[in-house]
């Protein structure tokens, strides 16, 4: 990994509850969004994110620091298959989280538009779903029962396709 | 789920998922429901091979037809559907999705379409509007384009008369819409296309053309080529073929595709017997750039070209020796061998097509006519 001089410029994150992270810049540039502050030269020292705690964000920069010190697909056309392997196992264990914090780290990524943890979380919550009826996937992931169907729409929604639910 | 999650990253969720549990998730919640019920969802979803059945069979045998799921091994597994396949005969197949015009309801013709991964059929009814004008030949095809997931049906008249233009009529599905081509999309209107068959590659409807001209002792021949229509521009094209290849090619011939590519087939007749052919065509922008014979085997019986197996071997309909019932076949190119795979049916009844899962014509009520 080429580190050179990008190494010595840091970046801190402050969290909503006020926790200070200090990063390699590098590790920053990992979110589109930030990226984008640093090149319009928007951002201060300090990047205060509001709306995300620091459970979350140091979750977040462990993935970012990892992926970062990784090397990059277009850096090298025949990466070595031994990182893609650690860097895979290394998602898998990242994601070995509870739905809360996944759903966290997910409005995260989004709100910071890092576009590889975004795919991870969205899979990650795909295969917790999958095979699951509709009652429960409401459990799992908690949907707000203000959005719920009324009785007539749910009968009526599976009407249109009952084989789905054989 | 959080509100603070869009639900455009929400349905990232969802839409990896199998179509059977996305159609599930419809009664998870209301906002769930209203953003898959759109073709911006169908469209993002895209089409996928299906996990099970690799292939979905329909052929004839006597007034009855069928369909059915083929595994790997080539065992077959009836597909249940609320619909009979008796007066229906293929018109095409694209990403998945079965065209078939159905003439049950005389005078009318009605075209449906059909995703069997969502068991849903929706139709149209073919306007006749040209019964006055003494148009005669008449021809249907069908694709789905390829930016927006729409099914496209497209109805094409030959004028008696050579001097008058085709008359070609399209309907979309998504805009649930018949329009009338106008002339500058239109090929010479002396080509006639052959009604025999018809592939769905990038984005193009290709067939089988010829035209009759005339030699200098003024004795009519026939002058054979591609046609392809362009889904998104909606636009006919010509494609010459190359002459190193029409010299060696049965006419007329019988288009079909392998993945990606157009393939076209025949049989020769060589003396006392036949042999059969396959090429394939590497077509770019809108010309024949290369062709490669693919198959070449000599035959007592002429053989057709349905479909090709994960192996690239191709999937033949055989005559079998007492008379005019056919079997399918997998020829297998490395070894020579004809694997037979059974089914008995009609000649030239036979379509198999990769088997994928898409939402297309989710956002329409199944068995809705246009």
């Amino acid at each position: 990994m080429s580190t050179s001089s990008s190494s010595s410029k840091k970046i801190v994150l402050k969290s909503a509850d006020n926790e200070t992270f200090e990063i390699d810049e590098i590790v920053a540039l990992e979110s589109q969004a930030i990226k984008n502050m640093i090149e319009d030269e928007c951002a201060d020292n300090v990047i205060p994110l509001g709306n995300i705690d620091s459970k979350t964000l140091s979750k977040i920069i462990e993935y970012c620091k990892k992926h970062a010190e990784s090397p990059k697909k277009d850096d090298n056309a025949d990466i070595d298959e031994k990182a893609v392997e650690d860097l895979k196992s290394f998602d898998a264990e990242f994601a070995k989280v509870d739905m809360p914090l996944i759903q966290d780290i997910l409005m995260a990524a989004n709100f910071l538009n890092i576009d590889n943890l975004i795919g991870l979380m969205c899979r990650t919550i795909a295969d917790r779903i999958k095979g699951k009826t509709p009652e429960e996937i409401r459990k799992i992931l908690n949907i707000n029962k203000n959005d719920l169907l009324s009785p007539e729409q749910e009968a009526k929604a599976r009407e249109e396709n009952s084989w789905a639910f054989d | 789920m959080s509100d603070e999650i869009p639900i455009e990253v929400q349905m990232d969720i969802v839409r990896r998922l199998p179509v059977k549990r996305i159609l599930q998730c419809r009664s998870v919640s209301k906002s769930w429901k209203s953003a898959i019920d759109t073709l911006y969802f169908t469209v993002k979803s895209g089409v996928r091979q299906a996990n099970h059945f690799p292939y979905v069979l329909h052929y004839r045998q006597g007034f009855k037809g069928y369909i059915h799921y083929v595994c790997q091994n080539f065992a077959f597994t009836p597909v249940h559907t609320n619909f009979s396949f008796s007066d229906l005969k293929p018109i095409g197949w694209s990403h998945g999705v079965w065209a078939f015009s159905c003439v049950r309801n005389l005078p009318h013709c009605m075209v449906f379409v059909w995703n069997p991964s969502i068991k849903r059929s929706v139709g149209t009814l073919i306007p006749y509007l040209t019964i006055a004008q003494t148009y005669e030949k008449r021809l249907l095809a069908f694709g789905i384009r390829p930016d927006n997931l729409d099914p496209t049906i497209l109805k094409i008249a030959y004028p008696f008369k050579p001097e008058n233009p085709w008359c070609v009529l399209i309907f979309s599905f998504n805009s649930k819409q018949w329009k009338h081509l106008e002339n500058e999309f239109l090929p010479r209107q002396s080509i006639r296309l052959k009604k025999s068959s018809q592939a769905v590659v990038d984005g193009h409807i290709f067939w089988c053309a010829y035209e009759s001209l005339f030699t200098n002792d003024g004795s009519e021949y026939k002058s054979y080529m591609l046609v392809s229509f362009n889904l998104v521009t909606h636009r006919f094209h010509v494609l010459d073929i190359p002459d190193k290849l029409l010299f060696q090619l049965p006419v007329p011939f019988y288009v079909s595709n392998l993945r990606d590519n157009v393939v076209v087939s025949g049989n020769l007749n060589v003396e006392d017997h036949f042999v059969f052919h396959v090429w394939i065509l590497e077509v770019v922008g809108r010309c024949i750039e290369s062709f490669k014979c693919l198959i070449s085997i000599p035959t007592p019986c002429p053989l057709k070209l349905v479909g090709f197996d994960n192996t690239n071997n191709p999937i033949l309909e055989v005559q079998k020796p007492e008379g005019y019932v056919m079997n399918l076949v997998v020829y297998n190119v490395s070894s020579g061998t004809f694997l037979y795979f059974g089914g008995e049916g009609n000649c030239a009844s036979f379509f198999i097509n990769p088997n994928c899962e898409s939402l297309i014509l989710q956002t329409h009520e199944d068995k809705t006519v246009y």
